[in-house]
C-alpha cells in the first residue's frame, strides 16, 4: 500500500540531517538560508530514488564550484581540480548519505536506490507526476545548495 | 591483517581509508566496488574483515554476505551505510554481520567498533 505525504513535511528532520552530515563529515557549518540561489550555469545534480511504500526522490544540486568545495572538504584534500571525477562522486555520496539516513523517517517499507548525477548547463530536472514536499536552501561557506524531496503521484502512463 | 572496504563511491572508499588510519587502524587494505567484485577479492585472497555498504550495483552488501555464509565462509563482515532502521540492523545481524556503522561517521565511531573486532 503507498502512502502520500502532506506538503511542507520533514523540514525539521532534513535541517537535522544535513547539518549533521554536514559538520561530522567535511567539517562545515549548514544553516537554512531564506531562498533558494539563482540556478545559473555549472550546476550539478545527484538524484536518488526512494520506491517501496513511498515513492519518489531526493534531489541534490548545487554549482560546480562550490560541488568542487565540497569534494576538498570530504575527502580533505585540496588536490582536486576542476575536472575531477571526486567531484561528482563527492556530490553522489552526499545525496546518498541523506537518503540514507531521511529513509529512516519516512514510511516503514521504503527502499533507496543508486545516486544519478547529471551535470551540465541549463538542463531541469522533472519527475513525471512528481509532487515537491520538501524544499530547502542552505547556507555554506562555499556558497548555497538546494535540496528537494519530490514525491511521485502519478506514474508514468497513468490517465487524468 | 586486510581488511577489504567495499562500497561503489570512490569517495566513500577513500574516506572509510582515512578514517581508519585517523582511528589507529594501519593494517593493509584492499578496495572493491560492488558485492561481485568483493566475492572475488576473498575468493583469491586473504582477506580478515570486510567494511561494506549496502546498497551497491551488480551485487549489494547483503547478498555477499549471504552468498559467503552460504560458501561456509565465516570472514568477519559489517556494514558501512547510510542507512540504519531497526529493520535493517536485524537482518543485517541475522545474516551474520557483526556491527552497522552508519554514514555520516567519525574516527571515534570507527575506534570504539572496531576496536573488539580487530
Amino acid at each position: 500500500m503507498e502512502t502520500q505525504i502532506v506538503e511542507n513535511s520533514y523540514q525539521a528532520e532534513v535541517d537535522q540531517i544535513v547539518a549533521n552530515l554536514f559538520l561530522t563529515m567535511l567539517g562545515m557549518e549548514v544553516s537554512p538560508a531564506l531562498e533558494s540561489p539563482p540556478r545559473g550555469d555549472d550546476i550539478i545534480t545527484s538524484v536518488m530514488p526512494f520506491a517501496g511504500t513511498w515513492k519518489g526522490h531526493l534531489v541534490l544540486e548545487c554549482h560546480w564550484p562550490e560541488a568542487r568545495c565540497f569534494a576538498k572538504r570530504f575527502l580533505q584534500s585540496e588536490d582536486i581540480d576542476e575536472f575531477s571525477e571526486d567531484i561528482p562522486s563527492t556530490v553522489a555520496e552526499l545525496a546518498n548519505i541523506i537518503a540514507g539516513n531521511l529513509k529512516g523517517v519516512l514510511p516503514a517499507g521504503v527502499s533507496i536506490g543508486t545516486p544519478s548525477i547529471i551535470e551540465g548547463k541549463n538542463y531541469t530536472i522533472r519527475v513525471w507526476g512528481g509532487k515537491t514536499i520538501c524544499h530547502r536552501a542552505f547556507v555554506t561557506d562555499a556558497g548555497t545548495f538546494v535540496l528537494r524531496l519530490i514525491e511521485e503521484r502519478e506514474q508514468m502512463g497513468d490517465k487524468q | 591483517m586486510t581488511i577489504l572496504i567495499v562500497d561503489d563511491s570512490k569517495a566513500m572508499r577513500m574516506i572509510v581509508r582515512r578514517t581508519l588510519h585517523q582511528a589507529g587502524f594501519h593494517h593493509e587494505l584492499a578496495e572493491a566496488s560492488n558485492g561481485a567484485e568483493a566475492l572475488k577479492a576473498i575468493q583469491s585472497g586473504q582477506i580478515d574483515l570486510v567494511l561494506c555498504d549496502w546498497n551497491m550495483p551488480e551485487m549489494n552488501g547483503l547478498d555477499l554476505l549471504q552468498k559467503l555464509r552460504s560458501e561456509g565462509r565465516e570472514i568477519k563482515f559489517g556494514f558501512v551505510t547510510s542507512e540504519s532502521s531497526s529493520d535493517m540492523q536485524a537482518t543485517a545481524k541475522d545474516a551474520g554481520a557483526l556491527f552497522l556503522i552508519t554514514k555520516p561517521f567519525t574516527p571515534d565511531i570507527f575506534r570504539d567498533v572496531l576496536q573488539s573486532v580487530l
